[in-house]
């Protein structure tokens, strides 16, 4: 019940700062549409940090430290390019999870089965946010 | 069990962009007098929120060495 409260919390976090303010440049467009990338990735990495300070904890260290270095892993690329971020971050959460939303083919995923499905709507909903992006 | 989950999973997927765009027709625009931010401050939240972001993970890093 508290991930869907807290995903419900994130959606209207991130639904509070979707629009798009008016006369950017394409730069800054670009930009805006990454900050809220960052932030939606940042929700799956605090849900997986939450996870693993329940006790006993709902997701392992070992776990919840391969989630923190993709998470970082995919902000730097971020970071680094603004505008072309997608399809490798796409990639990563789709070789992280197996999620249908993010790739298609044979996977096998990085994360335990067990913490796929805790981290399933979290995941669901980054890659909602990415897909709005252009 | 799973088979709920994923139900539960793929009404929520299929029923977001929905939610999101009910919350900003619903919230949205509440201050129209407050400016919208110029592309130089969104640049500024970009880097900030990169920085943030990395920051909170070297932490966490840093507090739970393997």
């Amino acid at each position: 019940m508290k991930r869907w409260v807290f995903l419900l919390v994130g959606t209207l976090a991130l639904a509070s700062c979707n629009k798009q303010p008016p006369d950017l440049t394409p730069e800054a467009t670009i930009a805006f549409q990454a900050t809220r990338v960052v932030k939606v990735l940042d929700v799956v990495r605090d849900a997986a940090i939450a996870a693993n300070e329940l006790s006993p904890p709902a997701l392992s260290t070992d776990t919840t430290r391969t989630v923190v270095l993709w998470h970082k892993t995919a902000v730097q690329v971020i970071q680094a390019t603004p505008g072309g971020w997608k399809p490798t971050v796409k990639a990563s959460i789709y070789a992280l999870t197996c999620h249908p939303l993010a790739g298609s083919g044979p996977c096998t995923p990085q994360l335990p089965p067990d913490a796929v499905t805790r981290l399933y709507p979290y995941i669901g909903l980054a890659l909602v946010v990415i897909a709005e992006v252009p | 069990m799973a088979d709920r989950t994923e139900l539960i999973v793929g009404a929520v997927t299929t029923l977001m962009p929905s939610v999101i765009g009910l919350v900003q027709t619903l919230f949205v625009n509440k201050n129209p007098e407050q400016p919208p931010p110029t592309s130089a401050e969104v640049l500024l939240a970009f880097n900030a929120a990169c920085a943030k972001s990395l920051a909170a993970d070297d932490l966490w890093l840093a507090t739970h060495p393997k």
